[in-house]
């Protein structure tokens, strides 16, 4: 065997490597495809819903429902004060108060931003795989194109010989 | 240019393998689509029914306990991902009605698609037969020649 068919075999081997990797890479970009596709149908699902709906995480074998936080009358807050407290601890209590009103249906508000967050990773995710197929498919060509030149000199050579 | 015989049956072979995987996804959306027009009329059953109605639950494939109906107007549904939603029995049947059409819509581009692999399938068969035949008939041809060859350099 010369030392060109040796080369040709190495290069063959290079190129069969590139596509095994590319497959890997499209089984992935597949993945990801379907688990974008399913978080995508659970956002619109969560937009569609009313802003007091109860919403559960499935956590392991149970369901958890999603913490909302109970929405406090500033009267039923102030009311347990002595009249003699520190106007601080009154300023501290109604500050809570407003705090509670903002993160009522939090659980569902929450429920979407997390959906979204793991849409923003997977699209991410999937850039990352794109730009990594892109660099798969230039260097499969450059082999291809390697192979060829070499499977020519090959033909060449046993030509001349 | 005109592809080879072999090249031609390594795309009849990529071209049947899209072919099955097609016709497996057709069948995947089908079962979907039937578990939720199922799922639909299970909520429309508890929607008719009214609370207090005995039922037996099963707890296991072959054990059920007795259990009465509490809540005929509520129900937990799966919008994937983990997450549960609770919604009136109008709200999760409309849910049921949606994923129907959307699968149904998926189906139909899915039986499109799957018509068109099949006339290229059948194409490719074609032509792959036309080219078959042009290779035994040449075949023949070579073989009907030789004799005649030897003969004449028998008598020569």
């Amino acid at each position: 065997m010369t030392e060109l068919q040796r080369q040709l075999e190495r290069e063959v081997e290079a190129f069969r490597e590139v596509q095994r990797d590319m497959q890997k890479t499209m089984q992935a970009k597949a993945q990801l495809l379907s688990q974008s596709n399913e978080n995508e149908m659970v956002i619109e699902e969560l937009g569609r819903l009313d802003e007091d709906s109860n919403v559960f995480k499935l956590i392991g074998p149970a369901l958890i429902k999603q913490a909302r936080p109970i929405r406090r009358d500033p009267s039923q807050c102030s009311a347990p004060l002595p009249d003699n407290a520190a106007p601080g601890r009154a300023a501290a209590c109604h500050a809570a108060v407003q705090a509670t009103a903002l993160n009522v249906n939090a659980d569902l508000t929450e429920a979407r931003a997390n959906v979204n967050k793991r849409l923003e990773y997977i699209r991410g995710e999937m850039a990352r795989v794109d730009a990594q197929i892109k660099s798969l498919q230039d260097k499969g060509s450059a082999r291809q194109q390697e192979i060829m030149k070499l499977q020519k000199r090959v033909a060449g050579a046993a030509g001349g010989s | 240019m005109r592809a080879s015989a072999t090249q031609l049956s390594s795309v009849r072979e990529s071209v049947e393998s899209n072919c099955n995987d097609l016709a497996d996804k057709s069948m995947q959306l089908q079962r979907l689509m039937a578990h939720f027009s199922s799922s639909n009329r299970a909520v429309q059953g508890l929607a008719d029914s009214k609370p207090g109605q005995p039922l037996m639950v099963p707890l296991t494939e072959s054990l059920y306990v007795p259990a009465k109906l509490a809540d005929t107007r509520s129900v937990l549904v799966d919008v994937g991902t983990g997450y549960f939603v609770q919604m009136t029995t109008d709200a999760a049947s409309d849910f049921c009605r949606r994923k129907s059409t959307k699968l149904e819509d998926t189906l139909k581009t899915v039986n499109q698609t799957l018509g068109e692999k099949r006339r290229a399938l059948s194409q490719i068969d074609e032509v792959l037969a036309q080219k078959m035949a042009a290779g035994r008939q040449q075949q023949q041809q070579q073989q009907q020649q030789q004799p005649q060859q030897q003969t004449r350099g028998k008598s020569g």
